[in-house]
Order: structure tokens, then sequence, then C-alpha cells
């Protein structure tokens, strides 16, 4: 009767080799791309996906050599030399996810979860990621087929609603030959789509292997990277794409979904995590895999012996989930963001893409020598196992001491970890600005005609100029809900507020102080700028609550020039002057 | 008296051949108990033999005893002979008028048909009883379905005789090869079940797996389905319902034809099915009897609903709380006045109102029917305007409520029903501790879990994993998609081998 039998479908296998394989790809290649080789940044990104086909080819070979699955061929061929081999390959698999766990809670919490401090997003993803991992590989399989539409459609969406803001003139390739960028360029991609050597363990588990279905994986791998890649030229262009990893994210807030819904950009990063869940818990779970083989028979703490005779597993989430946490606080507490993807990038560089091929290929080697017939003793591989010597209670326990621990006292006090906005106003408790003017100190007041539009109250004019350096004038329109009637037609009402401000985020400070309401600016429907305000136009860049489609004038002695906030951005990157 | 059972509740004497010791011990068994009708007679017109005779008053059907089996053997009997070797024989085959008799050895086997409605009788002279079939309990008749209601297709349910159910099973299916295998369960209760499956159809195994679930375990009493569903679901922790439970004999007899199992048990209106995956249990049996275009729409209808269910609430808790960017702005300003009154954050003023809405369906079901309309006549709209008014809800919480709880009525199974009612409370925490990015972690953890559940051997969230098996084409063409009759082709993939064919065009000869 039953339906399981320890393999997965073919569509499982494909929509696994999707989900682990595109999700770094999609955020991570258009910055080092454009980071590395410039304008010719299409050229290392051509060259980096020719490279990836060619390093799956080799994974394919691999697969097709270990037709028993490397991690258990390679104890039957080294014995217990084979667990270094096993141990190895866990350390990186461990390395890579809480690597990855780190570098998207950072940037989770800069995007959408700017009052949560990171360690809470750390521990938290960690734990799902940890459960998800738990599983075997039958129901792994069957997990990320669920998940699959979960992210899919959430990205087709955008793909659809964000085409009218792909600006094609972007969408192009500019001679200025750095041969050598591009190399390194193509390289990194290659690196970061190293991930596809998961599947040499996915292969082996799939019901009917054929190489035309593996074929198929790759070229949608591809094909979805190459997809995502267009659109994040086309709609942030290579200046924004270089400037942060994160930047990728902002296409996804290009999407204008009909019916007024502007944003829904949190909604399809937070379905984005499905992506980095599968990656993670992925590494996580080839991590529990190679230590099960490793720890299979003399010292086994992952599987005991139940009441019926059978072994199961009891404990093995539980420790990869600690390792992992730890392994993610130790980078976290001795290394920045940004050290810590330099440390990532020189070990990807020079040792992890050759352990990939160098072992396997070692492995290969031994089997030729020994010869193909030399029968697997399966048997001796994954026979019975040690009762287990840690219990799950006492793990459990860790686990929370080390949870509840980091949680209570905030871990290491780390600046870059903290909260970035401490006001978590409640909606109704908030001010909501319509139209934001921002005046150069240095330019010539010319927009009094404004202030005689209808249903607007008498500004108020903020008194703090007590900043040294005070370079700009805002006027915030703020809409007043006291008497708002809903749909019935009549304008709303506004009141102003004026301050005086070095920076934006001084202004909005200043805001709060007079009115002790937290201004928020993701409703803006329109931004007035006069003079050289390129400075607020960058910190608005790095709002995620500001939508990059509102309306932008520019007002300029001879007139005014309409554009919206994301093109004046590319603008800007591409060294434009207003 | 303690003494004649053993530890599992079982008689231990055996029946003696005489029947004052039968009589000793029946009076022991049955002590204090005045339902219980005892009588002894005599039969026989030279020689006279004794005849004891019991039964439960309420239970057995008294007249058709006297008639097919007192009345033969008191004033018809025609034989002078009480020979040893005819006199069982005489009895069994020629004087007794009823074709349900049967003998019977065991002393704990003859009570147990006793405390089932029929009748015994001891003969003086026999370690042997006859058991006359005489049940006739105290049933309600056959009534329209009104739990699993349906526009088209038949009206009739289950009632809480197991031999109504199995009848109506058999009403439906005029096929030799449909088993029905009858067992008890329960020490006390002696509660009978009836698995019921085609033999050409269902997979090996599947039906002893069944049995095995339900001799694991020994308990008091089962006094429902449901109490017997939880003893055989090895996921206890799960809150997802691993059989599927039915009132409609259309849906029972549509599943045999699938390959699957129906267990019956008595005083249980309810059936359950098995194997059953997510799918199954957003279906409904008029899906069926409807055009294929309509039956499409409303299972559409149905999964959108068992999404907005679960995840509405949460949703806006995200979005109001977190991510405010996200609402068009009108809206944004029309739920900011309306929050304006009112005193609780929005987690508190939404389980304020989810609460409310439990509490009234609770009290809905409890009070008898027109008192329950008018609980939620009185709960919704006078305590939830008031509420509005007095500014511990919003009115845009209360339309989040009223759509959620519509939206869960529209799942067809009840009890799979409860379970989105309550997760959807789970994902209402996870959303209101980490706005949009709990919501994804907690739609993660259910679907994690709803992953690694199968039923009996089957992926429970078949066909959306594990729909791309080889001969399962039965999936494919009966999920969210019902496609014509006519295309449904096979059986599912859980059927036996070689049996999946279920519909072919006729050749003309």
């Amino acid at each position: 009767m039953r339906l399981d039998n320890g393999k997965i479908s073919e569509r499982q296998c494909f929509r696994m080799g999707i989900l682990e394989n595109i999700t770094l790809g999609i955020v991570v290649i258009p910055y080092i791309c454009t980071g590395n080789a410039g304008e010719w940044h299409y050229m290392a990104f051509a060259l980096g996906l020719v490279f990836t086909f060619l390093y799956s080819l080799v994974i394919y070979g691999f697969s097709k050599a270990f037709p028993d699955g490397m991690i258990e061929e390679a104890d039957g061929l080294l014995g217990r030399k084979g667990k270094i081999i096993d141990i190895l390959y866990c350390l990186r698999y461990l390395l890579r996810a809480s690597l990855i766990i780190l570098f998207f809670s950072v940037m989770l919490r800069g995007y959408m979860l700017r009052s949560f401090n990171v360690w809470t997003i750390i521990i938290s993803f960690t734990v799902i990621c940890g459960y998800g991992a738990s599983k075997d590989i039958e129901k792994r399989g069957r997990l990320l087929e669920l998940l699959f539409w979960w992210m899919i459609i959430p990205l087709i969406l955008v793909a659809v609603f964000s085409v009218s803001n792909v600006d094609w003139e972007l969408v192009r390739m500019e001679k200025q030959a750095d041969y050598r960028g591009i190399l390194r360029g193509a390289y990194l991609v290659l690196i970061i789509m190293s991930s596809i050597e998961t599947m040499l363990f996915t292969l082996t588990k799939v019901r009917r292997l054929n190489r035309s279905g593996y074929l198929k994986s790759v070229i949608w791998i591809i094909i979805s990277v190459l997809f995502s890649y267009i659109f994040v030229q086309g709609i942030i262009g290579d200046g924004w794409a270089k400037d942060s990893s994160m930047s990728v994210l902002y296409v996804m807030e290009a999407a204008g979904f009909p019916g007024g819904i502007q944003r829904f950009d949190y909604a399809v990063v937070a379905f984005f995590l499905i992506g980095v869940f599968s990656v993670v818990s992925g590494y996580m779970f080839y991590a529990k895999e190679f230590l099960r083989v490793a720890f299979s028979k003399r010292w086994n703490v992952f599987e005991k012996e139940n009441k019926s005779g059978s072994i199961e597993v009891v404990s093995d989430k539980w420790w990869i989930m600690i390792v992992v946490m730890l392994m993610t606080i130790i980078f976290s507490w001795f290394w920045s963001l940004f050290e810590i993807s330099g440390i990532l990038a020189d070990y990807l560089i020079w040792f992890d893409l050759g352990i990939s091929l160098l072992i396997p290929l070692s492995l290969l080697f031994i089997k030729m020598l020994k010869g193909k017939n030399k029968a697997l003793d399966k048997e001796k591989i994954s026979g019975k196992l040690n009762v287990g010597i840690v219990g799950k209670k006492t793990i459990g326990i860790v686990l929370l001491a080390i949870g509840s621990t980091f949680l209570t006292t905030g871990c290491k006090t780390r600046v870059d970890f903290k909260k970035i906005d401490d006001r978590q106003s409640s909606l109704e408790s908030m001010d909501y600005a319509v139209t934001l003017t921002v005046r150069n100190a240095g330019c010539e007041d010319n927009s009094d005609h404004e202030k005689e539009e209808a249903g607007e109250d008498t500004g108020e004019v903020g008194s703090e100029r007590d900043t040294e350096e005070v370079n700009y004038y805002f006027e915030f329109e703020v809409a007043d809900l006291s008497d708002y009637k809903g749909d019935s037609g009549d304008m709303l009402s506004t009141r102003r507020y004026e301050s005086m401000a070095s920076d934006l985020k001084t202004a909005l400070d200043n805001y709060y102080a007079a009115k002790e309401k937290h201004l928020d600016l993701g409703h803006l429907k329109l931004i007035n700028l006069y003079g050289d305000v390129s400075n607020v136009v960058m910190e608005l860049k790095d709002m995620p609550s500001v939508t990059k489609s509102v309306e932008v004038e520019i007002s300029y002695n001879d007139g005014i020039q309409k554009t919206n906030l994301r093109k004046m951005i590319k603008k800007l990157y591409a060294g434009e002057e207003f | 008296m303690f003494g004649l059972y053993d530890e599992k509740n079982r008689l231990t004497v055996d029946i003696s051949s005489s029947v004052e010791e039968n009589i000793k011990i029946l009076d022991m068994i049955f002590n204090g108990c005045n339902d219980v009708v005892s009588k002894s007679f005599f039969i026989g017109n030279k020689e006279r033999r004794k005849l004891h005779l019991i039964y439960i008053d309420g239970l057995c059907d008294h007249e058709m005893i006297e008639q097919t089996v007192l009345k033969p053997l008191l004033y018809e009997w025609h034989l002078n002979e009480l020979s040893e070797e005819k006199l069982w024989e005489n009895i069994f085959y020629v004087e007794a008028q009823t074709v349900d008799i049967k003998e019977e050895k065991s002393f704990d086997k003859a009570i147990e048909s006793v405390l089932n409605g029929d009748t015994v009788i001891f003969v003086d002279g026999y370690n042997k009883v006859f058991v006359v079939s005489s049940k006739k309990y105290p049933l309600r008749s056959i009534a329209e379905n009104d739990t699993e209601a349906g526009m088209r297709g038949p009206r009739d349910s289950f009632g809480e005789s197991i031999r109504q159910c199995t009848a109506l099973i058999r009403r439906r299916l005029k096929d030799s090869k449909l088993r029905v295998e009858q067992g008890v369960i329960g020490q006390r209760s002696r509660t009978s079940y009836a698995i019921m499956y085609l033999e050409d159809l269902v997979k090996p195994g599947l039906v002893d797996e069944i049995k095995v679930k339900l001799e694991k375990y020994e308990i008091d009493a089962v006094f429902d389905s449901g109490m017997a569903e939880h003893l055989m679901d090895d996921n206890w922790y799960s809150p997802f319902p691993i059989f599927q439970t039915t009132t409609r004999p259309d849906k029972a007899a549509a599943g045999i034809v699938e390959g699957r199992v129906v267990v019956a048990f008595d005083n249980s209106p309810e059936v359950l099915l098995a194997p059953c995956d997510f799918n199954m249990l957003l279906q409904a049996s008029d899906d069926y009897y409807n055009r294929w275009a309509v039956g499409t729409f409303a299972r559409f209808i149905r999964y959108v609903a068992a999404f907005i269910a679960i995840t509405l609430p949460g949703f806006y808790i995200a979005v109001t709380v977190y991510h405010s960017d996200m609402l068009p702005t009108r809206l944004l300003y029309a739920i900011a006045n309306a929050r304006s009154m009112v005193t609780f954050p929005v987690i508190v003023e939404m389980l304020i109102m989810e609460f409310l809405f439990e509490l009234l369906r609770e009290a809905g079901i409890r009070l008898p029917g027109p008192l329950g309309n008018t609980i939620g006549v009185v709960g919704g709209l006078i305590v939830g305007q008031a509420a509005v008014e007095a500014g511990i809800v919003s009115t845009i919480v209360v339309i989040i409520v009223a759509l959620t709880a519509i939206a869960s009525f529209a799942i067809p199974n009840e009890e799979f029903a409860s379970v989105f009612r309550l997760l959807k409370f789970f994902i209402m925490i996870t959303s209101s501790v980490a706005g949009l990015y709990g919501f994804v972690l907690g739609l993660l953890f259910i679907a994690i879990h709803l992953s690694e559940l199968k039923s009996f051997g089957v992926p429970y969230m078949m066909p959306v994993v594990c729909g791309d098996m080889r001969d399962d084409d039965f999936h494919n063409k009966d999920f969210i998609l019902r496609a014509p009759i006519s295309f449904m082709k096979k059986r599912p993939i859980w059927t036996r081998k070689g049996k999946r064919i279920r519909l072919k065009e006729n050749t003309k000869e």
C-alpha cells in the first residue's frame, strides 16, 4: 500500500533544484557582476552562466559515477577515512547555511523589519530551517514541491506588473573593456551558482533519473537567473545594483498592482524568504546527512532504537540548529557584515569550488582503482546503529538556554544589529505625508503659488535650527484625518509642517519632537525638489517605506521637469546632475 | 461475580449442558438488570425438555420472537421424539421459523448477542445455544442530510445503526465483491464496526492496516467514529484529519469505487474513509453532479475560502501593524480613522472579535434550533454593533472577522474547517509578532507539517505533491479543475494495480 520508498520524483527534483539554486543568484549576481565588470557586466554574467552550465554537466557526471550516492559511496570506498570527507562537507554546508542566514537576516531587517533586532530574525529563521531540514529526502522533496509556487507566483506577478517600469535603455551593453573584471565577475557567478552541487545528492534519489530531466532543471535555473538579471538591470540600473546587494529588493517594489496597491513588495519579499529557507534548510539537510553517515557506527547521537527494534532519528535537527546558530553567532560576534562578506568571498573563491570538484574527482579515481566490481557493503554503511547517548530533551534545553540567553542579553551589543527604527507606532497614531517639498538652502524660493491650494491650513514652521549645518528646507503636507469621511468625494484636508534641517532624517526627528507623532512617508503622492538635493534623494532611496514610483517634480528657473523617484535615483547613479 | 470475567472484560465460563447451571450464571451476570427478560419453557408432548430464553426488553423485537420461535416450539411442536441426536436439528431446521438463527458455543459471545438485542435460547442437555437475531433498537428514521447539504444529489444520510449504514451503501453498490467485515471495539461498549471495501479494487494491505490500527488499543468504550478515528491516528499532534468523515451514503459509495475503505461504527452517523488527502476534504458530492465548469468553479471558490479562512486576520494584522505602506492610501485613511476610536491594539482587537465569534458559534451549536438562530442575530448584529460603538473594535475588524467566518463555512468538511479556524489563531500570533515575516514563517511551519503527513501511505498533499506519479491520471483530473466525467478514466494511484481503469467507451460490434 505504501507510496513511500525513500525516493523523490522527477518533478520534486526539478522544483528542489529551482528553489535551492535561484534564490542566491537572483539577489547576489547583479551586485557582483556590476561590481566587478562595470558596464561589461552582461559579458561577465553570460560567461558565468556558461561556466555554470559546464559545472552542472560535471555534477551530472559525478552523479552517474556515484549511483548509490556520493555520501554513501565515500564511506564504502575510504572506510574510516571517508568520515573526514563527510565532516568536511558537513562543515562546508553549515558554514554556507550560517552565512546565508546572517546575510539575509540583516537584509530583511533593513528592508521590512526595521524595528527588529537581527538576533531575533536569526534565531527564528534558524529554528524554522532546522525544522525543515530535519525531514528525510522524501519529505523534503514533497515540501519543496509544495512550496515551489509559493515563491514562483509572487515573482511572476512582480515580473508582469513591473514590466512597464523596465527601462530598456539600461538593458544594453556599453563597451568599456576590462577583461579581468569580466573574468572575475564570471567566476563569482559560477561560485554563487555552485549551489547546483547539491543536485549531486538529490539526483541519485530520483526514482527515474534521466539526463533530459536534469538538463531541464539546469536550463530553467539559468533562465530564471537570466530573466531576473534583465529585470534588475532594466528597473534599477547597474549603478544602483552595484551599490548594495539589497538593491535588488527594490525591483520588487516597482510592481504596481491594480487597484491602487502600490507596495506589494513586502509580501513578495516575505514569500521570497521561502527561497532562502529552501537554500538554508537544504544546506542544513545535506550537512545532517553527512553527519549521520560520519557518526553512524561507533558514536551515534542522532538515532536510537525504538521499542519495535527499528531505528529512528531523534535529535539531528536540534544538533544542526545549534551548530548553525552558534556559527552564525560566532561570525556576527567577531566581524561586521561587510567583513563577513569578504571572508565568505575569499573562502568561496579559493577553497569551496575546488573542494566541490576535487573530492568527487578523487573519489572517482579511487573507485576506478578499486574496480567497479567491488560490491558496496550497504549493510555496513547503513547498518544497525547504536543507541543515542544524548536525549532530545537535553538538547532541547541546551537550545532553549542558548536562545534565551542571547535573546535576553541581546548577545553582543552590535550597532549594525540593533533596531533601525525604534518607533513602532500603530497605524492610527501616525501622520501621513502626502507631499514632500525639499529645497536646497541656497536655492531661491519660487514656490509661493502652492500655498494657495484649497483645503490647506496655514503652515507651521518648526523651530529646530539647532543643528550645526542646515542645508535643506523641508515642507511636509500632512493628511488631516480628523474629519475624513471616506469615499464621500470631499477633498482631503491637509496641513503643513516646515523644517530646516541638514537631512531628511533630522527633519523627521524634528517633526516627531514637535508633534509627538511619527511621520510616515509611505504614502507620498508627490515630491517637489528645488536646487541640488541629491543627498536627500539618496536618503529617500535608502528608505524602504518610500515608494520609488512616487512622482517627482524638479523645479528649475526655466520650468518644471516631471519624473519619478526611481528614474531620478538611476540618473543620479549614472552621474547626471539636476 | 467479578470472577466470571477476565481482564479484558470477557466471560471466562463455558456454557453448561445443564440449563439450571446456565440460569444460575445468567442470574449472576444480569443481577439487578430489570430490563432483562428471562424465562424457562418446556417443549415436547410425551417427553419434556427444558428451554431457557433470554433477551433485553427495548432492544429486541419480542413479537417476532413469540411468532417465529415461541409459538412453533410451544404450540405447534409436532414431534414426539426428543432424542439427543434429533432435537437440536429439529429446532434449528424445522421448528424455528426464522432464517437468522445460529448456534453459539461461547458464553461470552452469547451474552454479547443478548446485549446487542438478539435472543438466546438455552436447551437442556446441550452446551451450546441458539442465537436468534431479533434486534429492534429505538432508531430515528433516515433523515435529510443537514451537515453536508448539497444543491443536487441524494438527500439521505446515515443513521446511528451500523446496519442502516451498510444497507445504504449496499443499495448503491450492487456488487458481490463489496465486502463487509464486522468486528467489535470497546471492552464495555462492545461497539460494532464494519469495514467495507471492494475486494478487487482495494490495494492489498490497506484493510489489514486498518484492522491492525483498530485492534491496537483496548479501550472501555467507543461511542462515535470520532473516538476510533483518533485512536487510529498515529499523528496525534496534528490537527489535520487523516480520515475523511461523511454522513452521505453517496460519498461513501463513491469512495469505495475509488479503492478506498469505509469504516462504519454502530451508534455513529459518520463513517470514515481512508486513505484521504487534503484535496478530498475540500470536495463536495455535488461537484460531480453539476456540470464540470460549475463544479470546478465551486472548488476554486472553496480553495480561496480555505486560504482566506486561515490567513486573512493574520494578514490584516501584519499589514496594519508593520507594513501599512502596502495599503492603498484611501483604505489606510479609512482604517486609521476607524481605529482612532478604538482603545486596544490591532492584535487584541482582532483576538476579541475572533473569540467573540467562536463563542457565538459554540453557543449556537449548543442551543436548540430556534434559539441558536436568535443567538446569531443577537451576537452578530447587536453585540457587534455595540462593540463598534463602544470603541472596543473597529468596523474594519468586524468585516474581516465576518469574511473569515463565511470563508470557513464554505469548507465542506466540518472537522477540516475547524482546523482552519484553529490555525487562523496561530497565524494571527506569528503575524502580530513579526509582520509578514512572521506570517510567512507561520505558513512555512504548517507547510512543513503538511508535507510530512500521510494517510495510510498516501501523501496528504496529493496531488500538489507527488502529482506526477506515473499512472496517476486521476488526481490531475480531479483537483481544482474537475474534468468532465467522460475524461476521468482512471482510478486513483492507491487502487489495486491493474484495476485503475474505471471508464472506457463501449465499442459497437
